[in-house]
């Protein structure tokens, strides 16, 4: 139902409704309106992750627990924690990062780097190959084609599902083995793995067009409630 | 009507069709159409899992998500949030992204606030907002909350907070649901949570995220919520079983009305475009 009109008071709603119709004039073509909401957002947004990072990684995890007086700052009353000489380790690595805006000591940053994809590939590889891999191999043949139902006989639905599921992964795999240089399919076999791929892709982009109307919906509810007051 | 006329319907200039989209879901949003939808396959195990909690148990939502993708998320993380309070079950917000403290503020501010006045903050649900590490996080959260979280957003120590008076680490919670919206998100709750410890594990996500996730279900994800639809059927659920104590229309079921137009619109210019292309293309057969 439409409401009569009541614009909103508050300048928050008014700062994000004109943000936002800046953003959409990009649909008719680039301009300076959509060029000015563009770097108010790539500002803020860096900006906001600076103080997030700060207030919630360098203070509690590096400054705090290396001088404990800090926590003064902030509160008064709080009990002072122990000294953490440990956070040097961090604290170090950090600083060597932020070596390569230095030319001369750039290659310092090397080794914060290093230490960082070290240790998430070797974290990720296990979990990678376990999550991905192995359990993905069991829910694709774990249970084999033939599906069996609560009350006897075959869950003909499920069955066929699992039929597809495993069919399609095989011939999506043969058709990465039997495509030659420049995509040409070489086996029917391939062929009709080209086309479980064109399925999956067009699935996903269906998924992700009505992820953009939902995006669309989200932002014009708040432009005709919020804003204007209309819904 | 000219061969080129029926050309001319397969490069329409792309504007027509944005205000046309915008212009089919302004009226849609307007005149408010409800598409009651029915709680699907995925989003069942869901609403089941926290129907079988007893009173009391500790809930996870993982506010994954920032602004950008609210529209999307937003509507499931106030659904939980209405059936856990509802149910009696203590809500823990969390977040891997940096965003998530204003996110769960918007829970509290849209829902807990307005729709469940007695509930208090610490008892019936606690923030302990934004933590940076990711996957990282995850892992060290599985053993203890504590050595990650020091205190809540308001600075209460955990040990002093009712709604974390039975949670050591992840392992005490009766589920934990995801909402994401990227990385980190779902998949490290995947990887580093659910498939190493002992607690079910339910996701969220967003349309362009959920062919990602559908392989999970259902042995390493409970269920899963995936766009507005799945906030949708949700909400159905809830209307189903507790119509008396949610509103009647919530977020997720009155963006179907709008969504559902905009995909009628977007499937009528793909069928003028194929039209286009297949009618010019006999003519020019013909005058060959």
């Amino acid at each position: 139902m439409i409401h009569p009109l009541a614009v909103s008071h508050d300048f928050g709603v008014w700062v994000g409704a004109l943000l936002t119709l800046m953003v959409f004039s990009f649909l008719y073509r680039d301009n300076p309106f959509y060029k000015f909401a563009e770097h108010v957002f790539v500002g803020v947004s860096a900006a906001y992750w600076m103080v997030i990072g700060f207030w919630t990684t360098l203070w509690p995890r590096v400054i705090v627990p290396l001088i404990p007086e800090a926590s003064r700052i902030v509160s008064s009353d709080t009990p002072l924690p122990e000294r953490d000489l440990s956070a040097v380790v961090p604290a170090v690595l950090g600083l060597m990062m932020l070596s390569r805006l230095v030319p001369r000591l750039s290659g310092l940053a090397r080794w914060p780097t290093a230490f960082v994809l070290g240790t998430t590939a070797g974290y990720a590889v296990v979990r990678y190959v376990r999550s991905d891999f192995m359990h993905q191999i069991q829910a694709t043949i774990g249970d084999g084609v033939l599906i069996p139902a609560a009350g006897g006989g075959w869950n003909v639905a499920e069955s066929l599902a699992a039929l597809v599921t495993l069919s399609g992964t095989i011939f999506g795999l043969i058709y990465f083995m039997n495509t030659r240089r420049g995509g040409t399919v070489t086996t029917p076999a391939a062929r009709i793995g080209l086309l479980v791929l064109m399925v999956t892709f067009g699935a996903s982009f269906g998924s992700a067009v009505m992820a953009r109307i939902s995006l669309l919906v989200g932002r014009l509810q708040e432009l005709l409630g919020d804003w204007l007051g209309l819904l | 009507m000219s061969g080129s006329r029926f050309e001319a319907l397969q490069s329409i200039d792309r504007r027509w069709i944005f205000l046309a989209l915008a212009v089919a879901v302004i009226a849609a949003l307007v005149v408010q159409p409800v598409f009651r939808d029915s709680p699907g396959e995925l989003v069942v195990p869901i609403f089941a899992a926290i129907e079988a909690l007893a009173p009391g148990t500790p809930v996870l939502i993982s506010l994954d998500y920032s602004p950008s993708s609210a529209p999307e998320l937003e509507p499931m993380a106030a659904a939980l949030t209405r059936h856990c309070l509802i149910r009696g079950l203590p809500v823990t917000y969390l977040s891997l992204w940096p965003t998530g403290n204003h996110m769960a503020g918007r829970i509290v501010e849209r829902v807990i606030g307005p729709e469940y006045p007695d509930a208090v903050e610490g008892r019936e649900w606690v923030t302990l907002g934004f933590q940076a590490g990711g996957e990282l996080l995850v892992h060290a959260l599985l053993d203890s909350l504590g050595s990650r979280f020091a205190a809540d957003v308001r600075g209460i120590p955990l040990i002093e907070i009712p709604a974390l008076a039975q949670v050591t680490g992840l392992n005490d919670y009766g589920i934990v649901v995801s909402l994401s919206a990227g990385t980190p998100g779902l998949k490290e709750w995947v990887l580093y949570g659910g498939d190493v410890g002992a607690f079910p594990l339910a996701g969220g996500c967003t349309g362009v995220g959920a062919p990602q996730f559908f392989p999970y279900y259902p042995r390493q994800l409970l269920g899963l919520m995936a766009a507005l639809k799945g906030a949708a059927e949700y909400e159905a659920a809830l209307n189903d079983d507790y119509a008396d104590r949610v509103p009647r229309v919530m977020q997720a079921t009155r963006g179907m009305g709008p969504q559902t137009v905009a995909h009628l619109v977007i499937v009528a210019f793909i069928l003028l475009g194929n039209a286009g292309l297949f009618i010019g293309e006999r003519r020019k057969r013909g005058r060959r």
